[in-house]
């Protein structure tokens, strides 16, 4: 008798948790670009899960999020927290305090 | 009504067009009060004085409109205003270039004042742009906030 199991369970063996993160300033200079898109692996609850497994992805990001203090973070545009929560499909950016006008 | 101009563009101002749009709104507009944003020729960079010959001035394309609307929307609930306009630069901009500009426009100056200082304060800490230098010889440097700008800021919240 054959076994349907994987071909059929499309949640465990398709569905991706993506999350799309842009970086501004010396925050986009230290990790090289200023847009990418980012699996949520199960682990990552908030905004601290995503940057201790961002800061896994090389040296550059451990020197954009070095001083942690000095990072602003938004999600889906507005003034987040650290330990505010992310879920798939959200838009996350990294930049420094504003310096316009 | 307040006739709302809100803009991100990296074309120069004209500061004549932009205050002849304020008055031009409302005939009952009696003060017109106005910011303007100049690239000098120097920054403060590590704490060195420094000649410099440009910014270049980056922002968070939808969040950065976003935040524009919601200052001027909290000025507009705050103050009477006939007409508003702000309108930030971006991309590299010169020594004696403007890089930002904000009018108001009300039937009396106090609600003119106040709302052009609110929107500049505000926009300094709230709306995502920021500097990098280019010093006179052609070295970027990003400048660092500055913490007087969120004191001024947090002056209107209390």
């Amino acid at each position: 008798m054959m076994d349907y199991g994987l071909i059929c369970n499309h949640d465990s063996v398709f569905s991706v948790e993506m999350v799309k993160i842009y970086y501004f300033s010396w925050i986009r200079q230290f990790i090289g670009k200023g847009e990418e898109q980012y699996m949520l692996s199960k682990h990552i609850n908030n905004i601290a899960d995503l940057i201790a497994d961002l800061k896994q992805q090389g040296d550059g990001y451990i020197q954009a999020f070095q001083h942690i203090d000095s990072v602003k973070i938004a999600i889906n545009q507005e003034f987040a927290q650290i330990h505010d929560a992310i879920k798939d499909g959200d838009e996350i950016a990294f930049f420094p305090p504003i310096t316009g006008g | 009504m307040c006739a709302t101009n809100i803009s991100i563009s990296p074309k120069k101002l004209n500061i004549g067009q932009l205050l002849n749009q304020l008055r031009n709104q409302y005939d009952d507009i009696g003060a017109i009060a106005s910011f303007c944003g100049i690239v000098r020729d120097y920054e403060n960079i590590n704490e060195k004085h420094t000649p410099i010959s440009a910014l270049e001035l980056e922002h968070y394309p939808g969040m950065s409109e976003k935040k524009l609307y919601e200052i001027a929307d909290k000025a507009r609930q705050i103050w009477q205003l006939k007409s508003l306009i702000a309108t930030h630069r971006v991309g590299k901009i010169n020594v004696g270039e403007d890089i930002v500009f904000v009018g108001t426009a009300a039937t009396h100056r106090h609600a003119a004042f106040d709302a052009c200082h609110y929107i500049v304060d505000c926009l300094k800490t709230d709306a995502p742009f920021w500097k990098c230098a280019y010093d006179t010889n052609g070295n970027a440097h990003f400048i660092a906030a500055r913490d007087d700008d969120m004191i001024a800021k947090n002056k209107w919240e209390q």
